[in-house]
């Protein structure tokens, strides 16, 4: 949960300034430092940017009255314009979401050796709560 | 293991952001595309986005204010006429910039840096017709008057302010769709679009075609066909007006000359639709006991719209009206003691000369007996995704060739080539002109703008408070012998060339006539005794007369008198060809639908009004009729091109020649005659109709339904940006020309008197962003004929319950 959060709240931010794949770095490092396993962390990048971009979405469609949405449905031949709003979302989800599981990748990939070759006996399985916290507290003495 | 996962998660990151962020074709960058922080979504603006706002801008000398109404109309008020010009660029600027760099590169060429090979011949075509040697031109005198340079200093300092405030999130839809960036503003993109406009309304002719036809036909047939008066045409100065001039001696026309026919013709050619009406009725004719003033200019309509709505208020200035976005000032609009507005001359003033090149290599051309060297220009075309294209375009004295080759060589070595020489390339300032029309008090004050005037050539008409209404088709004229390029001219003969101009005094005029009101629909200026040969066509009767009849039969005019005449749909060639086509026709070799078609054609009113058959009927039945009589001896696949003869000759022949030689098909071995034609044509006409709409005639035989009015996105080509299936009536040479896809661009209706009054609207919306209210708010409205009112100010406190918002712009 902190990580959807985190994600979602920074992404809001940088993207009044950066430009729009700020997301995928936004999530990766995030996800580098929260991540607890692979299928918390993707589901984290993919639901904090697809929150993130439906809800701006959604508001920029009812304050517009819908004008814009109708066209630029009509371009891409959806057949309804708030369908606009979920290609959207779904597009930002995924950069957030594969970003984010990659940020996990990484995050056990880079970890002190002893716990890594853990990992390695284990791949693909969610990390324990006891090898997260491990890795947070070296991690805050720095 | 987990290096991997690492790794490959990292690369597919990298490669999804990488696809999302590149352009497919012509699929625009998706993630790019759609994130909502700066993507399409972005220009989605809520519908009260103008609320009160505070602005600092760099380069204003003072504090502006700008009012905007309830249609988005700004109403500028400035202290100096540098931030008046300067304000004007800024909020034309931010309403509509993609389209004023759209229009200026397209002017220039330049449409393939963002298209793509797909518009290089397009690019090509525009190079070589010389418009941006026009606008350079045009740029020098410009700049060499300092009111002028001022004005257009300003304006483009007020673009570039709102260009360099933006970021790429706050950049035009367009620009986001076809995924590029905004450049730098120029003076040289100001004069460029003048000369698009001088392009869409004065290149206009028909030398090559009618030099074909003279080769096929010989002089005394085709001066027949295509005689230098239009049948049934009354000229816009009245006949009875007074002459105030003494004539210059026109140049002797000079020996035959037989130039060669031409075989390549891929030119532009301007919609036959694009005309325009402009009426004012004097105080003796109006309600008020005032002048009012009526126009409507007819153009290919477009979204975002050509025109723009602004109430300019300087020192010396209080002006309202349409705009053209990418130049300053109004161009067709009114003032507190005056108003005016304008319709297309559509008068020779583009000429072609066969040149004779040396040798193959084309670098010398005869001219006076000697030799003289071209100029060569090489126009370099940056293709999107491609190769840059170079084309070298040769330039006489006359003026650029725009064709190399076409035609029999007259030596097998050496193709001729056809130079032109056209008004629009010559240095002009009509910025001066609306300069000084936006501040005109009075009559005096309109003809010495008009003095400044050189291209394209309008129909200026006038009204005033005083009481005076004028019209003046001015411009400036080539001085030519009779017929002085109505076929093409001899490029090395000194006399062929034009050798002066028509003095701008001498440009047919009127002022006040007896019968108390001027009007234009681009027919002849003047009748055959004008002294001086402008052109051989222009419009055809039908507009031109029935405004005047109308006109002539009003008394106690009101606003909406002039509104519903603007919005008049009498098919006056219905109604003076359909009696006598109805006589030829046989009905016992009609069939079932044929006959119930002929009852709807009978029973019609000729109004070509939305819910009529009628119209339909005539529309299919005439332009088969066209085709019956002239195809076969002007056959459009001819080797050599050719056009057929006008309506109104159409209609001459029809009236008045039934055994002329052209109602035989030469092509069959019978004998046809009109009664013939008239019953095969109707019978195609009505079965094109039924294959089309089935054989109950239901409502897609209606007017409204078959025109299909339609205003396309400015690109063509991005269909949910425009507007289709308008339910409106009128048609091509109805004084409600509204066609296909051409049509009054703008409409307005000024009343004078102590305290002046109009009303307007343009087919579109002040916006340019198709994500606004205000890109297409006023289209339903225009499309039911109806006008708005016009909010004109005199402070920026006012108080007006139309007002949205309220602007400071500070420097």
């Amino acid at each position: 949960m902190p990580l959807f959060f985190l994600i979602l709240a920074l992404s809001f931010v940088l993207q009044f300034f950066l430009p729009w794949w700020i997301i995928a770095p936004v999530a990766f490092g995030l996800s580098l430092w929260k991540s607890t396993s692979a299928r918390q962390a993707f589901l984290a990048g993919f639901s904090a940017i697809f929150f993130l971009w439906a809800a701006m979405a959604l508001v920029i469609h009812l304050r517009n009255e819908g004008i814009l949405t109708a066209k630029i449905a009509a371009l891409f031949s959806l057949p309804f314009p708030s369908l606009m709003i979920l290609v959207t979302a779904l597009i930002g989800g995924l950069v957030g979401g594969i970003a984010a599981l990659s940020g996990f990748y990484w995050k056990q990939f880079l970890k002190p050796s002893p716990a890594a070759s853990s990992m390695k006996a284990n791949a693909g399985t969610p990390v324990t709560a006891q090898q997260n916290f491990t890795f947070k507290t070296r991690h805050n003495k720095v | 293991m987990i290096g991997i996962k690492a790794f490959f998660t990292l690369l597919f990151t990298i490669t999804l952001v990488f696809l999302l962020n590149s352009r497919m074709g012509s699929v625009p960058p998706l993630g790019k595309f759609m994130n909502p922080f700066g993507g399409f979504w972005a220009n989605a603006e809520p519908r009260n986005a103008g609320k009160d706002k505070n602005l600092n801008l760099h380069g204003l000398r003072g504090e502006v204010k700008v009012v905007f109404d309830d249609n988005m109309v700004p109403h500028i008020f400035a202290a100096s006429n540098h931030d008046l010009y300067f304000a004007q660029g800024y909020v034309t600027a931010m309403h509509r910039l993609w389209q004023m760099e759209l229009q200026t590169h397209f002017a220039a060429g330049r449409v393939s840096e963002i298209i793509g090979e797909a518009t290089a011949e397009i690019d090509r075509y525009n190079r070589r017709m010389g418009l941006t040697y026009g606008a350079g031109q045009s740029l020098k005198a410009m700049m060499a008057d300092s009111m002028s340079r001022e004005v257009i200093q300003a304006y483009s300092d007020g673009i570039n302010a709102y260009i360099n405030g933006l970021s790429p999130a706050d950049y035009p839809l367009e620009y986001k769709l076809l995924g590029y960036e905004p450049e730098p503003w120029s003076p040289l993109k100001c004069a460029l679009l003048l000369k698009q406009m001088a392009m869409t309304l004065s290149s206009g002719n028909d030398d090559r075609r009618l030099t074909n036809i003279l080769h096929k036909y010989g002089y005394a047939t085709t001066q027949n066909l295509f005689p230098n008066f239009h049948f049934r045409s009354e000229p816009i100065i009245p006949t009875d007006a007074p002459r105030d001039f003494q004539p210059v001696p026109v140049p002797k026309q000079p020996e035959n000359f037989l130039p060669r026919p031409t075989d390549k013709m891929a030119m532009y050619e301007p919609d036959p639709g694009t005309g325009s009406n402009n009426w004012a009725i004097s105080g003796s004719k109006s309600a008020t006991g005032y002048p009012i003033l009526a126009n409507d200019p007819h153009l290919d309509l477009t979204l975002p719209s050509i025109w723009y709505q602004v109430q300019l208020v300087g020192p010396d200035v209080n002006v309202y009206g349409a705009s053209l976005p990418g130049s300053p000032h109004v161009i067709s609009g009114f003032n507190q003691r005056i108003a005016w507005g304008v319709t297309n001359v559509g008068s020779d003033v583009l000429d072609w000369y066969e040149i004779r090149f040396r040798d193959a290599a084309r670098n010398e051309y005869l001219y006076d007996g000697k030799w003289r060297p071209v100029r060569k220009v090489v126009e370099v075309i940056k293709v999107r995704g491609k190769a840059d294209v170079a084309d070298t375009v040769r330039y006489t004295h006359h003026g650029p060739v725009v064709y190399d080759e076409g035609g029999k060589p007259y030596n097998a070595n050496v193709p001729p080539g056809h130079a032109m020489r056209w008004v629009a390339h010559d240095s002009s300032n009509e910025v001066m002109t609306f300069h000084q029309l936006n501040r005109a008090r009075n009559y005096a004050d309109y003809t010495e703008a008009l003095t400044h005037y050189i291209c394209p050539a309008q129909n200026f008409v006038f009204a005033s408070a005083d009481n005076d209404i004028a019209i003046w088709p001015n411009g400036k004229f080539p001085l030519k012998w009779k017929e002085q390029g109505k076929y093409i001219l001899d490029g090395s003969n000194p006399a062929h060339e034009w050798q002066g101009w028509i003095p701008q005094p001498h440009n047919p005029h009127v002022k006040n006539p007896a019968r108390g009101f001027v009007s234009s629909a681009n027919q002849f200026p003047a009748d055959t005794t004008y002294p001086y040969y402008m052109d051989w066509s222009f419009e055809t009767y039908e507009r031109g007369t029935r405004i005047n009849n109308r006109l002539a039969a009003m008394q106690k005019a009101t606003i909406d008198s002039l509104r519903m005449l603007q919005n008049d749909n009498m098919n006056l060639m219905a109604r003076d060809a359909v009696p006598r086509m109805l006589t030829y026709l046989s009905p016992n070799q009609l069939n079932d639908v044929q006959l119930k078609a002929l009852g709807r054609m009978r029973n019609w009113n000729f109004q070509n009004d939305p819910q009529e058959v009628g119209p339909t009927l005539f529309d299919l039945w005439w332009k088969n009729m066209m085709v019956a009589l002239w195809e076969d001896d002007f056959p459009s696949d001819a080797q050599y091109p050719v056009r057929y003869p006008t309506r109104d000759r159409t209609l001459k022949l029809i009236l008045d020649e039934p055994d002329a030689r052209w109602v035989d098909n030469v092509k069959t071995e019978n004998k046809e005659t009109l009664a013939y034609l008239c019953t095969q044509t109707f019978r195609a006409a009505v079965d094109t109709l039924a294959k089309n709409g089935g054989e109950n005639i239901n409502e897609k035989w209606q007017w409204a339904n078959y025109k299909s009015t339609y205003i396309p996105h400015l690109t063509r080509q991005i269909k949910p940006f425009g507007r289709y299936n308008l339910p409106i009536g009128g048609g091509r040479n109805i004084v409600n020309a509204t066609s296909e896809k051409n049509g009054p661009s703008w409409r307005m209706v000024v009343a004078l008197g102590p305290q002046v009054k109009g009303y307007g609207v343009f087919p579109g919306g002040q916006s340019g962003n198709p994500g606004s209210y205000y890109y297409d708010n006023m289209v339903d409205t225009w499309a039911r004929g109806e006008l708005n009112e016009l909010v004109f100010l005199s402070q920026p406190e006012e108080e007006n319950k139309r007002i949205l918002a309220r602007w400071a712009l500070k420097k």
